[in-house]
């Protein structure tokens, strides 16, 4: 079906050419012949381009100046294609005018979906293919690389712009759960001009940067000039882009790295692979949550026809046992599922974390490796690897804790005529809470831990501590929104459901509490370094005291805070 | 009506709002099996009652009892017995009908087994069994609202508070809950209902009870009304109107055309 399906697309496209008016059959026409020429020139004036660097400068400065140019090309497409893939799943999916008609025929909704990803692929790939294929291949030829290198190049090339395309379109769907589409395809045209004059001031960044470069450059010796560029050009962030991982191995093959070639091709298509999967799954399941067009209903009715169909194949015996999430924990199944159909709220938990990390390594980071020989009691990279991500789980907790009441929005009538405890009520919350800032916490410790390296004894004690920091932060937080709810009509109608007052008390609140969980920290490990305590000795101890500084905290606050929630009257 | 025990017992209930009394010493005695209509006009006091039996407000004075159960002094054991379908149906909107059942079983501490037995049920009584997996921010208001009246009988309550139950429902949907109620009394469910729709009351309550400025002015069968009203013969719109005072508000309105 779904080769029928691209089938009809290539006849529509071929019939472009013979059957539509006059001025635009001219138009596709001219269009394509000028695309093959624009492909014949780039092939004919890279080959020889590549040709004269090889034959003007040493090899090994030829080969950096392609491995970095490689590297950044790649880089370039894999960003230029998130923006236009955000573009294209609005065009493909909630503005086109052949899906409502495509979910409606007896096709599985899967492969409709499927075959709009592949459309989304070419649309968002094509130009690229006509620039930088010519390229590649011209490569290919002047190095004389062997024939492997050609399948590679073909399949490197749909990774690298499958990567973005889904990463486009999952974003694109995210948005336009945000906003209505006709508006998300302004606001993209807006942010699309944005990049567009950024990447202009760039360039004429980049001239300048290329005048004052070149008569430093006639001074240098080769080797001075490839450390340079090497110096100036291979950025570690480089490294996490996937697109980096497609140029190495295309470098890593003429450079007959064959275990470099293998490590980034099995990368690079094992991550284009699951997300293109994952976007294709999350897509239909997005759509389905998402406006509420003819369209949509259909494919949310075959989405959920699929999901039942399955669900029905599960052993009858197997799904009535109990879990530790039913009952009244199941309070905690229903929270997650709301929040994680919501993307506003999703934003307002995972936004801080992602701002963090951005802030803490385009800022400090580089300075901390630097300085990575300043000791206080740990060194200072253990330090910032233990104590930054209770800074973001903290910051993280503000917005899950701080709503976890007041975002039960005007449906708290349900929970206030339930015959659970008021203390039991809080707990789940607080269980809610503290998950998931230790999911946000655990991300930030993780990426930190193989940035620093500080060892799998430090990764156990950075967990607890966050594991505890969390389940504190979140008895503050939730007693907080107790005292301060404000309940709106929607869950999600506004950034907090917290009062201002409790939002800069629980803010406050937060800076207390680490300054004192903390102070433990730092309190302990220098009593252990004037006593001459191991490790051993000094970390259980500072464990004990946080849970006894969490287990008082825990039974004060609770207790205010059911005494404060069996008061509130519903006058709403 | 099956059981004569009574279901809701209010003593004094009252609730003040500064020297504003919503509701005035009510006194009721409600027997499971009955359904009992709650009537007044618009702010007489009959979802702050609601709302006070219901545990949502707290008495500033008197008492009210759930099947033997205080709400202040004992407010699990009263919530158990009792479900409530309020006039807005305000439930999880990102939540499917089925996940929201499943929510409201769970916190009633239903077995797992029992919670998917019920909610084909339900969902079958209330035709929504092909739209159970969809997302309630969907659903229209009358499938709102029979969603809402699903979650409140999931858990098979004793009591049963309706605070205007018709509004917004198309007349099948409005059929299907009269016949709800009627069933459930049947079998010893009490159904307590506020409602502006005097048809209704008259059709379906054993008993109506008149409240008007937070105080209760009549309560019994129609005969008994009519013995307290002038309205020997009249229908429950009759001595309503009566019984509130609105009678002079026609007069008036007679006057002025």
């Amino acid at each position: 079906m779904l080769g029928l399906l691209l089938k009809n697309r290539l006849n529509t496209i071929f019939l472009g050419y013979t059957r539509d008016e006059p001025k635009k059959k001219a138009g596709r026409i001219i269009g394509t012949l000028i695309s093959i020429l624009i492909f014949a020139l780039i092939l004919y004036y890279s080959s020889r381009f590549i040709s004269f660097i090889y034959s003007r400068l040493d090899t090994g400065l030829a080969n950096t100046i392609f491995d970095i140019a490689l590297d950044y090309i790649f880089m370039i497409i894999f960003i230029f294609i998130i923006f236009t893939g955000i573009a294209t799943s609005l065009y493909i999916l909630y503005l086109s005018k052949d899906l409502e008609l495509l979910l409606t025929l007896p096709i599985k909704y899967r492969t409709v979906f499927i075959y709009k990803y592949i459309e989304a692929l070419i649309a968002n790939s094509y130009l690229f293919f006509i620039v930088i294929m010519p390229f590649l291949i011209s490569y290919g030829i002047t190095a004389r690389l062997p024939l492997a290198y050609y399948p590679s190049m073909i399949i490197v090339f749909i990774s690298v712009v499958s990567i973005p395309t889904s990463l486009g379109v999952l974003i694109g769907m995210v948005a336009v759960r945000l906003i209505n589409p006709n508006r998300a395809k302004e606001i993209l045209a807006f942010i699309g001009g944005l990049f567009g004059l950024l990447i202009w001031l760039s360039s004429q960044l980049m001239a300048r940067f290329g005048e004052n470069l070149a008569p430093q450059l006639k001074s240098m010796s080769v080797e001075d000039i490839r450390q340079y560029i090497t110096a100036v050009f291979s950025k570690p962030f480089l490294k996490f882009f996937p697109s980096t991982w497609g140029s190495n191995t295309l470098f890593y093959l003429h450079d007959g790295n064959y275990k470099q070639f293998g490590l980034n091709f099995t990368l690079i298509t094992a991550t284009s692979i699951l997300l293109i999967f994952l976007c294709i799954v999350i897509s239909q399941r997005i759509y389905y949550l998402g406006w509420s067009n003819s369209s949509q209903v259909a494919a949310r009715t075959g989405f959920k026809r699929a999901k039942a169909e399955k669900g029905r194949k599960t052993d009858e015996d197997g799904r009535y046992g109990r879990s530790f999430f039913s009952g009244v924990n199941y309070i905690i199944v229903k929270d997650l599922k709301i929040i994680l159909r919501d993307a506003r709220r999703l934003l307002n938990i995972f936004l801080p974390v992602f701002m963090f990390i951005f802030i803490f390594f385009w800022t400090i980071s580089g300075n901390i490796n630097d300085r990575g020989d300043i000791v206080f009691l740990l060194p200072l990279k253990i330090l910032i690897f233990l104590f930054f991500p209770l800074l973001v789980a903290g910051m993280v907790n503000q917005n899950i804790s701080g709503n976890s009441i007041g975002g039960e929005g005007l449906q708290f009538w349900i929970l206030k005529i339930s015959p659970v405890h008021t203390k039991k009520l809080l707990r789940t919350k607080i269980i809610l809470s503290t998950i998931l800032t230790i999911l946000c916490g655990g991300i930030v410790m993780v990426i930190f831990y193989f940035v620093y390296k500080p060892g799998l004894a430090y990764l156990i004690f950075g967990l607890i501590l966050l594991i505890l920091f969390s389940w504190g932060d979140s008895v503050i937080g939730t007693s907080i929104s107790t005292f301060f709810p404000v309940f709106k009509t929607n869950q999600s109608s506004n950034r907090n459901n917290i009062s201002f007052v409790g939002g800069i008390l629980n803010l406050i609140l937060f800076f207390i509490y680490i300054l004192f969980f903390a102070g433990i920290v730092i309190g302990i490990l220098f009593l252990a370094d004037y006593l001459n305590w191991s490790n051993l000795i000094s970390f259980p101890i500072i464990i004990a005291l946080e849970v006894i500084l969490n287990l008082i905290l825990y039974n004060i606050l609770i207790n205010l805070s059911t005494y404060r929630l069996n008061a509130l009257e519903w006058k709403y | 009506m099956a059981d004569n025990s009574i279901a809701i017992e209010t003593f004094n209930l009252t609730k003040k709002y500064g020297s504003l009394a919503a509701v005035n010493d009510l006194n009721l005695k409600i027997k499971s099996g009955e359904i009992f209509g709650f009537l007044g006009p618009n702010g007489a006091g009959k979802t702050t009652t609601i709302k006070l039996m219901t545990g949502l407000l707290k008495p500033t004075k008197g008492t009210v009892k759930i099947m033997g159960k205080d709400i202040q002094e004992d407010p699990l054991g009263a919530k158990k017995n009792f479900g409530l379908i309020p006039d807005e149906p305000q439930i999880y909107e990102k939540l499917t009908g089925i996940e929201f059942l499943r929510f409201m079983g769970n916190i009633f501490a239903m077995d797992r087994k029992e919670i998917e037995e019920k909610i084909k049920e339900l969902l079958k009584v209330f035709d929504l069994t092909g739209r159970g997996e969809q997302l309630i921010q969907s659903y229209s208001h009358g499938m709102k609202q029979k969603m809402a009246i699903a979650g409140a009988l999931i858990h098979s309550p004793k009591v049963l508070f309706f605070d205007e139950p018709t509004v917004g429902l198309d007349p099948k949907s409005a059929k299907v809950i009269k016949d709800i109620m009627k069933f459930r009394a049947k079998s010893g469910v009490c159904i307590f209902m506020s409602t502006h729709i005097l048809e209704i009351a008259e059709r379906m309550c054993d008993r109506v009870g008149i409240i008007n400025n937070g105080e209760l002015i009549a309560v019994g069968d129609m005969d008994e009304l009519r013995k307290v009203s002038k309205e020997k013969e009249g229908n429950l719109e009759e001595i309503f109107l009566q019984l509130t005072g609105e009678e002079e508000d026609i007069d008036i309105i007679k006057s002025l055309t």
